[in-house]
């Protein structure tokens, strides 16, 4: 671009001269806060950056070590049959004829006392098994998936039905296995406070 | 500024007196100093010498350092006639004309005009070449007011005296205004006819040059005057010379200014605007330091954002090996530490921590509890989270209670008295109901 011989003449003046250089000088001032404020943000965002790193750190750490832990507690909840299928597996592991198992009754879902978990529970009914059987069947089951609990055991000798197996008395049992279920939303409608 | 001397520089001296304000009181002092003055003036022009006898003059008339009016020689300018039938010409459109005469740019000299009957005579000076002398003069301590051309004071004093024609003589003047043809050497200034502008050198003979007609005045500036003299002492009509221009009252005559425009005296702010510019281009130099160095800061800063970045994602690699990084990897991490912890951990939000087994551990409890001598029948027994019940049939009801107070004794439990019945055929129906104590789950 070419300055005009007269805008350059016109800068020999002292005012205009000093016009000029005042407007330069606020031109590249601008420049310089801009700057400025722009690396005042750049700061700001590797402080965050930084602290954002810590926090990482902390929870990778965590992370790791809680994976080493049981689960206590599942995030959605099971399907049925993938229940089923479990205890079907601790009958077979524990050498348990599959004609014992009578029934599964799924139970109402309800949340647990103060807290943010919900207990999903299946009643499972057994006939003609010993207590050894059932202690064998509890481990297995339990072996399998740690989320898993007994929890409510029934043991009814009814006198028409008693037998034995190997000399051991045999029972009915009404055995409710669940898990607990963390759900944070308090509008589930399955659940019985 | 009203200027209290006038200068007069022709080609080999410099005359100071100082200025009449008034007919009754002519100038009184004057102070002549000979010094060889350029008959053109360019770029190069060495003004030292005549700097140096100005001030001399000055000091010798003991007023060192005051406004001064500077009349110039003709030699140094360009002047031309315009013809113009405008009453009030305007000055942009009459240097626009005089543009077309002027060997140089217009946007190098300093114009100016003086209106005549007979038309306009323009005249014209370089600018920076000029300047030069009057930075000089003013750096002295002379602050020059004004600046005439001696021809036209000349021409402004022979026409306040209706004088048809005016020659002004100044052996080597090299640009002028009209030639007379019969002494080459003259200059002459036509007062109702005008001038022309000549652009060829003027002869330096010395010959004398007569007054063309008896009207006419005659200013010959090759002659020093005497400095005892003055300009009203002097009787010789036929050369009025050097005095009579200093000593002309220029207020009542309509002598054009060249100090104006780009020649303009500076006025008093002019210091304080460059003190401004200099302070302005200091604050420039500064800011482009701090910007330079700002540029360097932003890259550092943004090198280490970037090595934050990866070493974040190198953090997120070590939890999830496999799968891309997320924008946000530390709110990934926090959401699945988080999301582990509700699943792994019995804090306070979690339901109250019990074993697996833990009916069946208290079912093992409640038999290994019972004493060996007691014999028990069971027929059902229950056992939750928050209560059990027995039911069964011993031999007595003393070995209820018994079996009460073992059990009762199982930590954690609260065990109530047993009810029972005797059956028929001997021994006791009971039945035996408990709750786990709250505070030892």
């Amino acid at each position: 671009m070419q300055i005009p011989e007269n805008a350059l003449r016109r800068l020999r003046d002292p005012k205009p001269r000093a016009l000029t250089a005042i407007a330069v000088f606020a031109v590249v001032l601008s420049f310089v806060w801009f700057q400025h404020r722009s690396l005042a943000t750049t700061r700001r965002s590797l402080q965050a950056s930084a602290s954002k790193l810590t926090r990482m750190k902390s929870d990778a750490h965590q992370i790791i070590e809680l994976q080493s832990r049981p689960q206590r507690a599942v995030d959605r909840e099971k399907p049925n049959a993938e229940l089923l299928a479990q205890v079907e597996a601790a009958l077979s592991e524990s050498n348990i004829p599959r004609e014992l198992w009578q029934d599964s009754i799924p139970q109402p879902t309800q949340r647990a006392k103060g807290s943010d978990y919900l207990r999903v529970a299946t009643r499972l009914e057994f006939e003609g098994v010993t207590i050894r059987q059932i202690v064998v069947f509890t481990q297995a089951l339990l072996q399998d998936d740690p989320t898993l609990s007994i929890q409510s055991l029934r043991v009814q000798n009814r006198t028409k039905r008693s037998g034995s197996i190997g000399g051991e008395t045999t029972w009915s049992v009404e055995m409710t296995i669940g898990y607990f279920m963390y759900d944070l939303d308090g509008n589930d409608q399955k659940a019985q406070s | 500024m009203k200027p209290t001397i006038r200068i007069l520089i022709t080609q080999n001296f410099v005359m100071a007196a100082s200025i009449a304000r008034s007919k009754s009181s002519p100038a009184n002092r004057i102070a002549v100093q000979d010094v060889e003055v350029p008959v053109s003036i360019g770029p190069n022009t060495e003004w030292q010498n005549l700097i140096q006898a100005v001030n001399d003059t000055m000091d010798q008339l003991g007023s060192p350092g005051t406004a001064v009016s500077l009349i110039i020689p003709s030699s140094w300018c360009f002047l031309c006639h315009l013809d113009t039938l405008a009453k009030r010409p305007d000055p942009v459109a009459m240097s626009y004309e005089m543009e077309e005469i002027l060997p140089v740019p217009l946007e190098l000299v300093t114009t100016a005009f003086a209106v005549r009957e007979e038309g306009v005579i323009g005249i014209a000076v370089e600018t920076e070449v000029l300047g030069k002398l009057l930075t000089g003069l003013e750096g002295r301590g002379a602050g020059v007011a004004n600046v005439c051309v001696d021809v036209l004071v000349a021409s402004a004093i022979a026409n306040a005296q209706s004088a048809s024609e005016t020659t002004v003589l100044d052996v080597g003047r090299s640009a002028s205004i009209e030639f007379n043809h019969e002494t080459e050497h003259c200059i002459h200034v036509r007062n109702r006819i005008g001038c022309n502008c000549v652009a060829g050198p003027v002869s330096e003979s010395t010959a004398d040059c007569k007054p063309l007609r008896d009207d006419s005045i005659f200013f010959d500036l090759r002659t020093r005057p005497l400095p005892e003299c003055d300009a009203a002492a002097d009787t010789n009509e036929e050369n009025i010379g050097a005095k009579a221009l200093v000593a002309a009252n220029l207020d009542q005559m309509d002598v054009p200014d060249l100090r104006v425009g780009p020649l303009a005296h500076e006025n008093r702010f002019a210091d304080m605007y460059r003190l401004v510019s200099q302070l302005a281009v200091l604050g420039i130099v500064l800011c482009s330091i701090l910007w330079a160095r700002g540029f360097g800061q932003q890259k550092s800063l943004q090198r280490q954002s970037d090595d934050l970045r990866h070493e974040q994602a190198e953090i997120y690699r070590g939890v999830f090996p496999e799968g891309t990084v997320p924008r946000n990897p530390a709110t990934r991490l926090a959401s699945e530490r988080k999301r582990i912890e509700v699943l792994a951990t019995t804090d306070s939000a979690g339901p109250a921590p019990t074993a697996a087994n833990q009916p069946l551990d208290d079912l093992g409890a409640f038999v290994r509890a019972i004493p060996d001598d007691v014999r028990i029948l069971a027929n059902e027994i229950l056992v939750d989270a928050r209560q059990f019940s027995l039911r069964g049939h011993t031999a007595s009801h003393r070995d209820a209670e018994r079996i009460a107070d073992a059990i009762g004794a199982v930590n954690g439990l609260n065990v109530g008295s047993p009810r029972t019945s005797r059956l028929k055929s001997g021994g006791v129906e009971f039945s035996l109901k408990g709750r786990r104590d709250r505070a030892n789950p």
